[in-house]
């Protein structure tokens, strides 16, 4: 769609429009500037919200503030006391397994599920894509209660299913395995039908002639989808690896309303989010009173971390893809 | 795509079947928890601990209900989650609109400028924000209100994308000319003429902007600090008991009361909810 600029025809209208009897430079000031006046709101909470925050988390992270006195510069000391403290490793390391532990499980099932919902048409479709998108709709806390309920040891219908069938029952809450396994199996759940209707999005624009070519050319199905229908949705299948990364390293909803903002008994459910929601908002589970710049620091560490993730994560793709 | 065979031809039975059984185990696996959600909260707390564990609905749900609106006031929550969204969502779709169709329809100096902004805020992660956002807050008042959650985020980069793409693609650019030929500034080309062929993406973006509004957690639990103020997320979490022993099937029935809205619109607008999130991926 190509956009032409007024020409001069359209200049000599403006010129006998009633807009305004003040002529034309002014309103053609109006013409140029609404523009700028209409994306203002953007701009306005972009800068307020986005890029002040930014540049100011980066400042409080050099110093140590607890709300209410003033900011006191304390230089690397955050940095510092972070790396040293071993409750920030262990939070660091159970944000790594939920993360390794759900992105891969999650875009595979999600990616299954796609596939399969594609071949369902009509009635069935709409109520199997209803029954998939429930999890999504549904409140992180709520979904948290009912696998809190689901997994109690004593009470929960897991572990009632597994005594029944001749196991023991499992500590989920109360381990650290058992902890990070139940995270994990949530923000499975309770993603993969987004991810699974990106994917069937994706599906769809696939082109036909291609599997169409494939088919006539004698190709099973599997070929078909690892060399015509996979490489076809590189981008999506890149952009959903790297949105379910950036979320699933910032889990903090999960553990924190299954076990609480300490991450549970000896910190096993921690999350790097949590560790920086407890520094700073939460004061009594971790230290003595609220400390703004330390919880800055350690929201900049998630930051280079995720960015770090995300590049490598980008160029491994880069790697594999050249070998088509 | 990869479709069932039609009829009469080879592998149909077989692909029936394998598609039918995979479904089922997608509806199982994905609506077991809700289906329990729902069972527990109509039974009693000697019925949750019985063994074998009863799947059947019992019949305690009025009692559930008194019981866990003596913990926590759900209802109150619930009509303040709807104000912060409404709100929210109007305000959303409103600027949201506004800043993609001029993006869309509009030349200006620095337009490409603007939008690799809009595509920074994508890339930051919420967490590296969340200390000094809080303090921004609290420098402007607006602590323990509502507003930290009704404007910051109206000019949302998905909301300008969305509104953005779509606006290129249903709005010929004849006629936004042909406004701006009779004298229409761009406002008046916004409202009378935009918006109204906007609106479908408008209850697209309203859906899904609702959904999240209405479920958001991190930030409503950060702000707010009275409890007659909670939205439903957080006033649902005060309930939560990670010892292990407590009333669950009461706190299932307020779990299961504040599922219902959502899963209604589910139901309702399910085409706009999957228009949304796909749209949004295949766009990014």
């Amino acid at each position: 769609m190509t956009l032409t600029a007024p020409s001069s025809q359209g200049r000599t209208r403006q010129q006998s429009s009633p807009v305004g009897s003040t002529g034309t430079s002014i309103s053609r000031w109006i013409e140029k500037a609404s523009p700028y006046a209409a994306i203002s709101p953007f701009l306005i909470l972009f800068v307020l919200f986005n890029a002040y925050p930014l540049v100011y988390g980066a400042w409080l992270a050099f110093h140590s503030w607890d709300g209410i006195s003033d900011p006191e510069f304390v230089g690397p000391q955050n940095f510092q006391r972070m790396f040293e403290d071993p409750t920030f490793w262990q939070a660091t390391a159970t944000t790594f397994i939920i993360f390794v532990g759900s992105v891969v499980p999650l875009l595979v099932l999600a990616l299954l599920a796609a596939f399969i919902v594609s071949a369902l048409r009509g009635v069935a479709r709409a109520v199997v894509e209803t029954f998939l998108m429930s999890p999504v709709v549904i409140s992180i806390v709520a979904g948290a209660l009912i696998f809190q309920a689901l997994f109690n040891e004593t009470y929960g219908l897991v572990n009632a299913a597994l005594e029944a069938a001749g196991f023991e029952a499992v500590p989920w809450l109360s381990t650290p395995a058992g902890i990070k396994t139940v995270v994990i199996l949530l923000v499975i759940w309770k993603n993969i039908g987004y991810f699974a209707v990106i994917f069937m999005a994706g599906l769809a624009t696939v082109p036909k002639e291609l599997i169409e070519a494939a088919r006539l050319d004698g190709a099973s199905s599997l070929t078909i989808v690892t060399n015509v229908v996979l490489p076809s949705m590189r981008p999506i299948l890149i952009f959903c690896g790297l949105t379910a990364s950036v979320g699933t390293f910032q889990t903090f909803a999960e553990p924190q309303v299954m076990v609480g903002s300490g991450g549970g008994a000896g910190s096993e459910g921690l999350t790097l989010m949590l560790y920086q929601f407890a520094s700073s908002f939460q004061p009594g589970t971790l230290a003595g009173s609220p400390e703004f710049g330390y919880a800055s620091a350690v929201g900049w560490v998630v930051f280079l971390i995720l960015a770090v993730t995300s590049i490598l994560g980008w160029l491994l793709t880069r790697r594999f893809g050249q070998k088509d | 795509m990869l479709a069932i065979p039609a009829k009469g031809q080879p592998g149909r039975a077989a692909a029936l079947s394998a598609v039918s059984i995979l479904s089922l185990a997608i509806v199982g696996l994905c609506a077991f928890p809700l289906y329990w959600l729902f069972i527990l909260a109509t039974q009693t707390t000697r019925q949750f601990f019985s063994s074998p564990p009863a799947l059947l609905p019992g019949a305690n749900l009025p009692a559930n209900w008194d019981s866990v609106l003596q913990q926590t006031d759900i209802l109150q929550a619930g009509l303040n989650s709807l104000v912060v969204t409404v709100a929210h969502v109007g305000l959303s779709i409103l600027l949201s609109s506004m800043v993609g169709f001029t993006f869309a329809h509009y030349r200006f100096r620095y337009r490409n400028i603007a939008f690799a902004l809009v595509l920074v805020t994508l890339i930051v992660p919420t967490g590296v924000l969340l200390v000094p956002q809080f303090q921004i807050y609290q420098q402007l008042g607006w602590a323990g209100t509502y507003w930290p959650l009704i404007i910051p985020g109206a000019a949302s980069a998905f909301g300008v994308f969305w509104f953005r793409q779509y606006a290129e693609m249903t709005i010929p650019y004849e006629i936004v000319e042909a406004s701006k030929i009779d004298g229409c500034g761009l406002f008046r080309t916004y409202w009378a003429l935009g918006l109204p062929m906007l609106k479908p993406a408008c209850a697209a973006f309203g859906v899904f902007t609702a959904i999240w509004t209405w479920n958001d957690y991190l930030w409503p639990l950060i702000i707010i600090n009275d409890p007659a103020r909670f939205t439903l997320p957080v006033a649902l979490a005060q309930l939560s008991n990670p010892q292990g022993f407590t009333d669950y099937p009461s706190i299932m029935a307020g779990t299961a009361l504040s599922v219902l809205p959502m899963l209604a619109v589910l139901v309702f607008a399910r085409r706009h909810i999957t228009a949304s999130i796909a749209g949004g991926a295949l766009k990014g």
